[in-house]
């Protein structure tokens, strides 16, 4: 399916400077009036494919607004490719961008709005029309090239948005929320599309508020939250950060008691409370993994304790983003809401 | 420290034919590439403004002045009509309707929500992010915006004129013609010029404007009206018509002005021009409110 260019014709990595990072954003904040929406981030990100995870307001999309250039910082420097994307408009040919909205445009087929999209990069009508072509074979929309957008259900809306960020050949893919509104196939498609995307060798930014969504595509996270980049790193150090932090584990036993007693002369345990009126243990413990460790011990030992249910916060976003709020902020003591003691 | 894996590319993975094949850069200078995103631009809102909503209003802003012109003449009908200030009442009122009513009209619909039927409709964000988008959208907008207006005060002065009795009928509908396309020209400059500059209560201010500065201003003979789009209309039609000056003015300059024709088209067109430059160098600078989340 590639094709060698023609000589007079340069592809999108050759006008590139090839050892200018991704994105680099130095102590970059922005404000809404009074309002903070991002808050003093420093970051530099060679290329490569990354996933932004944060819940809903965390700030994301105003992130991307940075990165893109439709945002101008209040203080700070944001670059792309080496370039201030707010001085120098030219670098957005190397940004596609599928935002979170919806696409709302009404009477209008997807081809007429893919032509444009590709004319308002500069493409000349007979280029854009060809690449069209193409894009909407790519996306599968193109049985449905020529009926209009408000039709549409919201996984082709989803798939129109996509065209529209990859139809320039950029070498960077910004998706905001892309899994939104996909049914199971859609998100599996979708999720093949980025790995493919990934194994090009062309980068990826994936916004998101679902974790495990994006674990299948990158393993390097970013974790904003409150406006503020509380963490970054693999998946695995993540989980290991969340090991380390002091949490909150339910237990539900009918050997409560006698596992209370083994626990409370552990020197990681901070805190250990009864429920009244069921069985269970709530558990702080500074580091959780030793806990897991020794509960395996006392369940498999000669006198096992019976453990019927355990609820940790490991997969809980919002929980992560608690433990992780509360550890920026530099509290020891904290409570996680909905508990009971 | 960088904490993260830098990638590398796999070319031996089963995803490689579901990959888009490169696009070649375009070898065109960048001013053909921005004149590409215009025509583009026009193309696309072209092909989308015919709606039935919207030929109805084009059709309902052409009915109305001509249902005025066909009642005054049915009224005046007869020997009264050739009288000389019968034929200069013709003349306003055909002025007043075509390049000033409907396409002001006009323009307030179709020019001055240019940036804010974009955001309403979430769909700036796509232009945003694409080098010369803001300022293609901007004037591919203006583009049609000037078309659909210009057509319709040039249709309704087509049906209106052959219903008076003038003097000199084909000359009159000439310079109706002439003035609608610079009438659209610079006010929606202007309109398009406002609507840029405010997210929010565009459309209020520049009604506000049109009431206050080209109808009431734009008829004080006084210098500030030479600011005017009306003064420089006015002063066109003065002269493509041979109208003879009021004579009830101390100063009638400051009416119309007999300054050549050139010099007044020269201001309409310049202003224009200057004033879709500061929208055009603003919408590049501007940060409007392209979604909710903060």
């Amino acid at each position: 399916m590639t094709t060698a260019p023609p000589s007079e014709h340069r592809t999108n990595l050759e006008i590139l400077d090839s050892n200018a990072p991704l994105v680099e954003l130095q102590h970059a904040s922005l404000m809404y009036g009074t309002v903070l929406g991002v808050n003093d981030i420093h970051l530099d990100l060679p290329r490569g494919a990354y996933a932004l995870v944060g819940p809903n307001g965390a700030g994301k999309s105003t992130l991307i607004g940075l990165i893109t250039g439709a945002l101008r910082p209040t203080l700070g420097h944001v670059k792309v490719f080496g370039t201030n994307p707010c001085n120098s408009r030219r670098v957005l040919r190397q940004i596609g961008l599928c935002p979170a909205s919806d696409l709302l445009v009404h009477g209008v087929t997807p081809r007429q709005w893919l032509k444009l999209q590709l004319q308002l990069i500069g493409l000349s009508t007979k280029q854009a029309i060809a690449r069209v072509d193409e894009t909407l074979e790519f996306v599968g929309l193109a049985d449905a090239q020529h009926r209009a957008i408000n039709t549409f259900s919201l996984g082709m809306r989803q798939r129109c948005k996509l065209a529209q960020a990859i139809s320039h050949d950029p070498e960077l893919l910004i998706l905001d929320e892309p899994f939104n509104g996909l049914d199971p196939i859609g998100r599996h498609q979708m999720t093949e599309m980025l790995i493919a995307w990934k194994n090009q060798g062309k980068s990826l930014l994936l916004a998101s508020h679902v974790l495990h969504e994006v674990e299948q595509i990158t393993q390097s996270f970013m974790l904003i939250f409150g406006g503020r980049l509380l963490a970054s790193g693999t998946a695995g150090e993540l989980r290991r950060l969340l090991a380390d932090l002091p949490q909150d584990i339910i237990l539900e036993s009918p050997d409560r008691d006698r596992l209370a007693s083994k626990l409370s002369g552990q020197p990681w345990v901070r805190a250990l409370h009864r429920t009244v009126e069921s069985n269970q243990l709530i558990i702080t413990a500074d580091r959780p993994l030793e806990l897991y460790q020794c509960l395996a011990q006392w369940s498999n030992g000669d006198d096992p304790i019976t453990i019927e249910r355990l609820t940790g916060s490991d997969g809980d976003i919002s929980t992560l983003f608690r433990l992780l709020v509360s550890k920026h902020r530099g509290e020891r003591a904290y409570q996680l809401s909905g508990t009971t003691s | 420290m960088n904490p993260f894996p830098t990638s590398t590319a796999n070319l031996e993975t089963p995803y490689q034919s579901s990959v888009l094949a490169p696009l070649n850069q375009p070898s065109t200078g960048l001013l053909v590439q921005r004149c590409n995103a215009v025509v583009g631009v026009v193309a696309y809102e072209l092909r989308r403004s015919i709606t039935p909503w919207r030929i109805a209003l084009w059709g309902f802003m052409i009915a109305i002045p001509v249902a005025l012109t066909g009642t005054v003449a049915y009224q005046l009908r007869g020997s009264l009509s050739s009288e000389p200030n019968v034929q200069m009442a013709f003349a306003w009122m055909l002025y007043v309707l075509m390049p000033q009513a409907i396409t002001m009209l006009g323009m307030l619909l179709w020019a001055t929500p240019i940036v804010n039927s974009e955001l309403e409709s979430q769909s700036w964000i796509y232009s945003i992010v694409r080098p010369g988008g803001r300022q293609a959208m901007l004037l591919g907008k203006y583009v049609i915006a000037v078309l659909w207006t210009s057509s319709c005060g040039a249709v309704a002065s087509t049906l209106a004129v052959p219903m008076l009795t003038l003097a000199a009928p084909f000359h009159t509908w000439l310079a109706l013609i002439a003035l609608c396309v610079l009438s659209s020209i610079a006010h929606g400059a202007l309109f398009a010029f406002i609507g840029v500059m405010l997210q929010r209560r565009a459309m209020v201010l520049t009604f506000s404007y049109t009431i206050l500065v080209e109808v009431f201003l734009g008829w004080i003979p006084a210098v500030v009206n030479k600011f005017t789009v009306a003064f420089r209309l006015r002063s066109l039609y003065f002269h493509w018509l041979e109208l003879p000056m009021v004579d009830f003015l101390e100063n009638p300059e400051m009416l119309a002005s007999e300054t050549p024709s050139w010099i007044h088209i020269l201001c309409l067109l310049l202003g224009s021009a200057l004033l879709l430059a500061i929208a055009a160098w603003w919408v590049e600078r501007a940060q409007y409110r392209w979604q909710s989340e903060v």
